[in-house]
């Protein structure tokens, strides 16, 4: 090659021939347009250059050629073969375990993801009620009774409550008239599954929410009225008038 | 490497082979069956030895296949299981002397290329089914890590991103392999340059 024309071996292919290492970029399409000019003119001059270079993509041109191996016969019968598990090897639990545990892919698009989105909630709003159904001869899970006190006068007044949450283990109840404090009003179990905590409170609205076994906060189902609590959940209320 | 698969259609093929399906598996053994028996077949050296290997690789792709994922083209990660298969052959077989590679089955025992099967500077003129033997035979006498890479590039036309992806080396790596396999190649062949 001419010393006009030296892109240059990279460090570590020191062992290949500069004229080589053109060859194979030249080949490969690697060149710089300029580099590729400066190669076909190189080319032009030297005939031993142009047969070398022609050579290799003949080489080239056979090797994309070479004959291929045809697939024999039953290839593909003997992987799948190799695939099906042995009946007498088959276990009898294994088809079932198969059913259950094979992982799967689920195509889904927004509409289904809606779908089930719907149902989950549906779902968590079923298990959130009562276990013992609130048929007509259920009493209502709030009762506020009638104090035998004079009328008019800002005097206390007995109040009920009843939760039917035969699972639970504790109920207590959080309110406005406790500070909020659950842990100041539990509720007792009777032998029906009901808790119920009758309270004694002066006239007046009343927030208040159940505490399920010291942990859950959920909103009495059955109450008269609702407030919001303004983070996106609900208090039940208890008005308290005069008129009781 | 032929006609590219409906890759909507080959994502459903290989769902169902996740869910334990043979009759998909089927159809992407028949897809792929010829690429990796070839790309096995060259590397090892053996036909016979090939068929063997590559069925193990189908049906340790079915056995893995749950562990495919759609960050790589199918044919990509079935080539690397099929080149790992053939390493791990030549190591435990170790390369043998005599090679069957590719030799025409149809003119059995008249055929004028098995008389010049060793010889490496063949008269002119050598017809192109001699040439196309020549070229085999000296592909077969490259060492084994330029041999892959100029099997997987210039037999199966993969680009060179491809490549590294089923081998697991380096870009620039691989095509400083094929360049030495070309030169070496290119000198083997020395008297295809007399036919221009």
């Amino acid at each position: 090659m001419t010393s006009s024309f030296n892109p240059g071996i990279p460090d570590d292919q020191d062992d290949m021939e500069e004229r080589d290492w053109l060859i194979q970029r030249f080949v490969d399409h690697d060149l710089s347009p300029q580099e590729r000019i400066d190669f076909l003119k190189e080319m032009d001059r030297d005939p031993m250059l142009r047969k070398q270079v022609l050579a290799t993509e003949q080489m080239l041109l056979h090797s994309a050629q070479l004959p291929r191996m045809a697939v024999p016969p039953g290839f593909k019968a003997e992987i799948l073969k190799q695939l099906a598990p042995s009946p007498a090897n088959k276990k009898w639990w294994e088809p079932f375990w198969s059913v259950l545990f094979a992982p799967r892919v689920m195509q889904w698009n927004p509409a289904m993801a809606m779908a089930a989105a719907c149902l989950l909630i549906g779902m968590l709003w079923i298990v959130k009620q009562p276990m013992i159904s609130s048929g007509p001869e259920m009493a209502p899970t709030t009762m506020v009774m009638k104090a035998s006190l004079p009328e008019g006068a800002d005097q206390p007044v007995m109040v009920r409550l009843v939760m039917l949450e035969p699972q639970a283990r504790s109920v207590a109840v959080a309110g406005d008239f406790n500070g909020w404090q659950p842990q100041e009003t539990p509720l007792q179990r009777t032998e029906d599954g009901a808790w119920t905590v009758t309270l004694q409170v002066k006239p007046g609205r009343y927030h208040y929410m159940f505490v399920i076994d010291g942990q859950e906060w959920i909103t009495d189902p059955f109450a008269g009225e609702y407030s919001s609590d303004g983070f996106g959940a609900k208090n039940a209320v208890l008005d308290v008038s005069h008129a009781l | 490497m032929g006609e590219a698969p409906d890759h909507d259609d080959e994502s459903v093929l290989i769902v169902r082979c996740q869910e334990q399906n043979h009759q998909a598996f089927g159809h992407l053994i028949d897809r792929y069956s010829g690429t990796v028996l070839n790309v096995i077949a060259r590397m090892i050296g053996n036909q016979t030895d090939a068929q063997d290997v590559a069925q193990e690789t189908f049906v340790s792709a079915f056995k893995s296949i749950t562990n495919f994922r759609a960050d790589s083209r199918f044919s990509t990660w079935l080539h690397r299981i099929a080149v790992n298969k053939a390493k791990d052959y030549l190591r435990t077989q170790g390369r043998r002397q005599e090679r069957e590679i590719f030799k025409p089955t149809e003119d059995d025992g008249n055929d004028p290329i098995m008389d010049i099967a060793d010889e490496r500077t063949p008269e002119h003129g050598a017809s192109d089914k001699q040439t196309a033997h020549h070229i085999e035979q000296a592909i077969q006498r490259l060492s084994p890590l330029y041999r892959e890479a100029f099997v997987l590039k210039h037999i199966e036309g993969m680009e060179y991103e491809e490549m590294a992806q089923v081998l697991g080396v380096g870009r620039d790596v691989l095509k400083m392999r094929v360049y030495k396999a070309r030169i070496k190649l290119s000198q083997e062949l020395e008297w295809l340059k007399e036919d221009l």
